[in-house]
């Protein structure tokens, strides 16, 4: 299993003293790649995290008694059939202590002030599990080429109960890519606050937004290979802070031209494929993740964990990735991006990573369980485009053809029904929709032509 | 033929702006920074003569698109009380459930972001024309939506 990753970045244009703080990072992040082996357990769901015998309600249960059980920094464990309750700091005490020294070490080697403050507040979370103040600071601070996240952020790790947050790290700089135009992206960001998307949630915040290419990454980043993402992930957090969007411009390259279309042409009748040129699927490909990005860091509704609860990020990551859709719909009608260009945006979005997240998981030695959140989705809107026509099979090449106007059609009323669950529904409507279009068939038909590198 | 440009009396007032700045003092400050980067010597590797060059051809450029603009453009009258989408008109309309305000403009003024529509988009093609209270098909070669014209101010 991967968990650290030198990307063997060569454009740096920094300091000697800076370079030097550079290696002592990605030895920061080797070791949040080691705490994050101890906390991947891939034979079961809520990882390491809890004891492997416990229900999830039994440990419901008894979090009525101790509180802490449900603390994102700690970890659950069974002793003499007593539950003991150890927090990240003395759990993974060994590598922390280390990570501690050399961010401190950093300090002595940096001179910008928003990268020193965060390693000087990263040292202090490694010995007091201050981590919510680490990430209160980092959402806070802008405008630094270099960029350090190192902690414990995501709980895609946590099948069981969504709480317990895995350690990942990126050590990134801003990109030079001339493939992207941050300002492009930071204006449609921008539009949907003025398309009244929705009426409800708040999105009257401020939104940072980086174009990175990433130098190392290390535990869950590493192992997952983000194209992008977006903190935090607490509504009521984002409405104090703001929310910050980051994209990850050379890992984006990287996935595009090795898994879209390749995929693609594996899958596609070659009549719609060849309507469309590289640089279209190139763009599409990024305004795709753009959109999800914006949905996800700006749409979010009171109490989804509490009602969706295990289902949270499986709807979470398809609302984003309609809504995104539906916004690209509107920027259609208003002529800001053209019919050719949503079409596009529909095949990338939808089809393109369907097959590549689905087929990826299928390889035992690639299993990833946060992969898993996208891939229900998936199973889902593929088994809906089949339902109502936006895909249908070609009986001569076995290919599916797309039928655009009823995906836009069913994938609109999609979107709107599974916005509705996210801001009203509760668990068991998601899993009775989930359970209802669970069919893998349309995957299976493509098994002996798809390879994932 | 080429589709007639409209302007709106706020957009034409905006590029006329736009075009007397560049005019009166953005060439005077690009000539000036050119004639600078000139007097510290060597051209060949001077980095801010080459940034300034290119910031004047993209200032002449500009004068030179606006000046055509705005000499093949018919600006239209300023809206007064209409229950008629006109050019310029701004609009409230429901789709899908959400309300929506934007004003309908000719294309050079668009800018979806600041709620400025083309009157050359979908939208702005099925609009115009059409009633407060009217619901219009706007419809594209795969999507299609109804509005319904809540209000024109």
């Amino acid at each position: 299993m991967i968990t650290f990753r030198d990307y063997g970045y060569d454009k740096l244009n920094v300091t000697p003293r800076e370079l030097k703080a550079i290696e002592l990072m990605k030895e920061m992040l080797k070791l949040c790649g080691n705490i994050y082996e101890k906390q991947i357990n891939k034979d079961y769901v809520g990882s390491n995290f809890y004891p492997h015998d416990l229900s999830k309600d039994q440990i419901l249960e008894a979090a009525k008694d101790n509180p802490d059980i449900l603390n994102p920094y700690t970890i659950v464990k069974k002793e003499d059939d007593l539950l003991i309750i150890v927090p990240y700091s003395i759990e993974y005490a060994n590598e922390l202590k280390q990570i501690r020294d050399l961010a401190l070490e950093c300090t002595n080697l940096i001179e910008e002030e928003n990268l020193k403050g965060y390693l000087i507040r990263l040292a202090k979370a490694c010995d007091d599990d201050s981590w919510e103040e680490l990430e209160n600071y980092w959402l806070q601070v802008n405008g630094n080429a270099l960029d350090l996240q190192l902690a414990p952020v995501e709980a895609y790790m946590d099948g069981l109960l969504n709480i317990k947050q895995g350690f990942q790290g990126t050590l990134r700089i801003t990109s030079d890519s001339e493939n992207f135009n941050p300002n492009k992206y930071i204006e449609t960001v921008k539009a949907i606050k003025f398309s009244a998307l929705h009426d409800e949630p708040t999105t009257d915040y401020q939104i940072a937004f980086r174009i990175d290419d990433i130098i190392a990454a290390g535990g869950h980043s590493a192992y997952n290979q983000y194209l992008g993402s977006n903190y935090p992930n607490d509504p009521e957090k984002v409405k104090q802070f703001g929310t910050k969007i980051l994209t990850y411009a050379n890992n984006i390259v990287a996935r595009q031209s090795r898994t879209l279309l390749p995929i693609l042409e594996q899958v596609i009748v070659p009549a719609t494929l060849s309507k469309y040129t590289p640089d279209e699927y190139f763009n599409a490909y990024i305004r795709n993740l753009m959109v999800h990005e914006v949905c996800e860091a700006f749409i979010k509704y009171p109490n989804e964990k509490k009602r969706l609860k295990e289902l949270q990020l499986p709807i979470q990551e398809l609302h984003s990735s309609l809504m995104g859709l539906k916004l690209a719909a509107q920027h259609v009608l208003q002529g800001a991006i053209s019919s050719k260009d949503y079409e596009v945006m529909l095949l990338t979005s939808f089809i393109g990573k369907a097959f590549y997240y689905y087929f990826r998981n299928q390889d035992p030695s690639k299993y990833n369980a946060s992969i898993e959140i996208y891939v229900k989705g998936f199973i889902l809107v593929m088994n809906y485009m089949l339902e109502k026509e936006a895909i249908t099979i070609d009986p001569e090449t076995g290919l599916i053809e797309m039928h655009f106007g009823n995906a836009f059609a069913s994938l609109d009323q999609l979107a709107n029904d599974i916005d509705h669950l996210k801001a009203n529904g509760t668990d068991k409507e998601a899993k009775a929709l989930f359970d209802k279009f669970n069919s893998t068939a349309i995957f299976d038909k493509f098994k002996d032509r798809i390879v994932i590198e | 033929m080429a589709a007639q440009n409209y302007l709106t009396q706020v957009g034409y007032k905006n590029l006329k702006e736009e075009l007397d700045n560049l005019r009166n003092f953005a060439r005077a400050e690009v000539a000036a920074k050119i004639k600078n980067a000139r007097d510290m010597g060597d051209i060949e590797e001077n980095l801010m003569y080459d940034a300034a060059l290119e910031e004047q051809g993209y200032i002449e450029g500009r004068i030179a698109e606006i000046e055509e603009l705005l000499s093949k453009s018919v600006v239209v009258e300023e809206v007064k009380a209409t229950d008629t989408v006109i050019l310029g008109a701004l609009v409230v309309v429901e789709y899908s459930g959400r309300k929506d305000t934007f004003r309908i403009v000719g294309s050079a003024e668009a800018d979806p972001i600041k709620r400025l529509i083309s009157n050359e988009s979908p939208v702005g093609q099925a609009l115009l024309g059409a009633k407060v209270g009217q619901v219009v098909v706007v419809k594209t070669p795969v999507i299609v939506v109804e509005y319904k014209i809540l209000e024109i101010k």
